[in-house]
């Protein structure tokens, strides 16, 4: 009953979700989670990875599970048409509005942080149409896309990272638990923002070469993220401190920014933008592409060519919406906090529900 | 087809927007310093040396008849803010006004005495700006610093730059940047220090560290008192050491090659104190008397007499900082805050520290004696 061609790869899969997952929710992360944990800030971005490599888990047990069924498919199949198809709405406009969002974010710090005589609508229509483009492309073009810019994302976090160890002054780090466990709890919740973006593999699942390996290349991908994100998160505390860090809008750039020797490799803001624009294009295209997946499944679209480019305009509206950053940012710890709680309760839910009805795919 | 032209097309449109922000580099006015200091009336008054690069190019370099400098544009102004004295200057200047090259920025005393905040919050916010300026204050008007002439660079600003990273490459004053001063500035657990310069006709000296409390600054170490302060709070700050022969008559100079302190604090109940050892060692690199340095005794005795030197220097700064400014420049307050986290939070820390007991210790070595044998 398959009609779904075993076309991913295992470094593809995992390069999908490194991809959905870093994206510029990384820029703000240092200063959020050090507002809510002061130094214990590296803490909590280890209790929300675990967090998510155990979200990630069930993920996998239930793409196992469904062999040949992507997440819309299963659910519909668990939890019937009714609200299996809720769900999978629920899914498809929380993916938009991630779509809505990072596209707005990244077109403020643009014209914030280098082109400042460009209009904030250039850069964020450009983002929505190339995320458009993005996801009206075949599972093999995007896990391509996914497996071609990987390496520039990870290479250039990794440089920054490598590049400005030498700012870090020991002392800021401490104590190395910060104000208490509550605190480093509540920072765990704004991390949420940062970390979401995983569950978009259960899409791609079914078209794995080798579904065996699936898991093995979901942990490797999200234990490369949450590496990158802790050791950002460190860097960044140890260059900045626990109250500089509270006054900067976009704290990893401005770590960018410090980065030099003599005068030699100086002002590097600008590149390590024209390469982070990648990371952010294929969040929003992932996200993109997992709600246009989801909406050709649920109501059993042939092609899914031209009409996600008529998601443009609204999503253009609602990006454009929020007045300046300060509301943006409001609207987003809300809607991050609350879409983290949905993504980690429908596996549950859905994989409950699929062992009491006993629904599995069986193997051909 | 036809869809994918005009996808094509609007990408292009749009991408080719970012071309309003491309500027190239002859059609900039880069600032290369800015003096900003307080004028009456609660003004501040404002220089900028702006780089002419076609001037520059030009060759000759020196001065020209009207006592200007070639290549450099001197714009002044004053205003309330920091923003509107730009915008004054902006209508002055042919192109767009641009930071990205600022190599220091040069506070007047009246103005640092008045507070800085105002001025590190522009320095923040503007994109253009880097961390890496420096920072500077200066007894009189900041103007004379950037009317020096250098004779060894065309541009005050590349020369100023050249000398203070010089300083910190030799480790004789560290490179305390903008963003340094802003991050201590920010710290409860810290006061922020800013380097001192004195322009002369055709060059610069340190003169010393500028004390801050919090974004003012409430005093000033002259350059000596500075490296001894430096010594204790970084480790750092190196300087010859003259000391009489302990046996004759005569002196010795130490030249300073490492320095390691170690903080320890010491917590009873809600009662703070350190003590502080610094070991320093190094070269004797001129004496003046005729006895030998050939004998261990004695070695032990000139060493003895440079620590006991080291520490008379070191503690009488510790005292004009703590009982008379009372600001915490060293950062003891750090060790408090990063390893007795609940103390910290029960204290005050500005009020307490003044009357903190602080011990310093200083242990000197004698390592080489340069090329000579006596």
């Amino acid at each position: 009953m398959s009609n779904k061609h075993k076309q991913v790869t295992a470094y593809q899969a995992s390069a999908i979700l490194i991809n959905a997952t870093i994206g510029v929710g990384l820029l703000t992360l240092p200063r959020q989670v050090t507002h809510a944990a002061r130094t214990g800030g590296w803490l909590s971005v280890i209790v929300l990875s675990a967090i998510a490599l155990l979200a990630l888990y069930l993920y996998t047990l239930l793409g196992q599970r469904f062999g040949h069924s992507t997440l819309p498919e299963y659910t519909v199949k668990t939890m019937g048409l009714f609200l299996g198809g809720l769900i999978c709405l629920t899914f498809a406009s929380g993916w938009l509005l991630f779509v809505a969002i990072q596209s707005r974010l990244f077109a403020e710090i643009v014209v914030t942080s280098v082109l400042s005589q460009v209009e904030l609508e250039v850069g964020l229509i450009l983002m929505l149409l190339l995320a458009a483009l993005l996801a009206t492309q075949d599972v093999k073009g995007f896990a391509r896309v996914n497996q071609f810019f990987l390496p520039f994302v990870v290479l250039a976090l990794s440089l920054v990272i490598a590049l400005s160890l030498t700012q870090v002054t020991f002392w800021r780090l401490l104590p190395p638990f910060g104000s208490g466990i509550r605190e480093i709890l509540s920072g765990s919740l704004v991390t949420a923002t940062a970390f979401s973006g995983f569950e978009l593999i259960s899409l791609f699942m079914p078209f794995y070469t080798n579904p065996k390996e699936a898991l093995k290349s979901h942990t490797r991908g999200i234990v490369l993220v949450a590496l990158i994100y802790l050791l950002t998160v460190i860097v960044a505390t140890g260059t900045f401190g626990v109250p500089e860090l509270a006054k900067s809008q976009w704290p990893t750039l401005e770590m960018v920014r410090l980065i030099g020797f003599r005068g030699v490799l100086e002002r590097l803001e600008a590149p390590f933008l024209s390469i982070y624009v990648i990371a952010v294009f294929t969040t929003a295209g992932a996200n993109f592409f997992g709600a246009v997946l989801t909406l050709k499944q649920l109501f059993k679209l042939k092609t899914k060519e031209g009409w996600p480019y008529l998601f443009v305009p609204p999503l253009y509206y609602l990006a454009i919406r929020p007045q300046n950053i300060v509301e943006l940012e409001n609207v987003i710890r809300t809607f991050s906090i609350a879409w983290f709680g949905y993504i980690l309760l429908v596996p549950i839910v859905l994989l409950l529900v699929a062992i009491a009805r006993k629904e599995e795919d069986k193997p051909d | 087809m036809l869809k994918i032209v005009a996808f094509v097309l609007v990408v292009l449109y749009l991408g080719s927007q970012g071309w309003k922000s491309s500027r190239d580099i002859e059609n900039r006015a880069f600032v290369m310093m800015a003096g900003i200091d307080a004028a009456p009336g609660g003004n501040l008054s404002l220089t900028y040396n702006i780089a002419i690069p076609a001037a520059l190019g030009a060759g000759g370099g020196g001065e020209s008849e009207g006592g200007e400098q070639e290549g450099i544009l001197r714009l002044k102004t004053e205003a309330k803010s920091i923003v509107e004295a730009r915008h004054t200057m902006q209508g002055k200047v042919a192109n767009p006004i641009f930071f990205g090259h600022l190599q220091a920025i040069v506070i007047g005393k009246e103005l640092a005495e008045r507070g800085v905040r105002q001025v590190l919050d522009v320095l923040l916010r503007n994109a253009d700006i880097r961390r890496k300026s420096w920072f500077l204050v200066t007894e009189g008007n900041p103007e004379e610093v950037l009317e020096v002439k250098p004779k060894q660079e065309k541009l005050p600003s590349l020369y100023i730059n050249r000398a203070l990273e010089m300083e910190s490459y030799l480790q004789m004053f560290p490179a305390l940047r903008f963003g340094q001063f802003m991050i201590t500035e920010s710290r409860s657990d810290q006061e922020p220090v800013a380097i001192m310069v004195k322009p002369d006709k055709d060059s610069i000296t340190i003169a010393g560290l500028a004390i801050f409390k919090g974004d003012k600054m409430v005093g000033q170490l002259n350059a000596t008192e500075a490296h001894h302060f430096l010594l204790t709070a970084r480790g750092y700050g190196f300087q010859p050491t003259l000391v009489p022969c302990p046996r004759g008559e005569g002196e010795l100079v130490f030249v300073t090659t490492g320095a390691k302190r170690s903080i320890r604090p010491h917590v009873e109940g809600n009662k703070v104190s350190f003590s502080v050892l610094v070991k320093v060692e190094g070269n004797i690199m001129e004496k003046t008397s005729s006895t030998s340095l050939r004998d261990e005794d004695y070695l032990r005795a000139v060493e003895s007499s440079i620590a006991s030197k080291l520490q008379r220097d070191l503690r009488t700064v510790l005292h004009r900082l703590q009982k008379e400014l009372k600001v915490d420049s060293y950062g003891f307050g750090q060790t408090i805050r990063a390893r007795y986290p609940k103390v910290w939070k029960e204290i005050d820390w500005r009020k307490e520290f003044p009357d903190v007991p602080i011990n310093i210790q200083v242990e000197a070595k004698i390592r080489r004696l340069g090329m000579a044998a006596n």
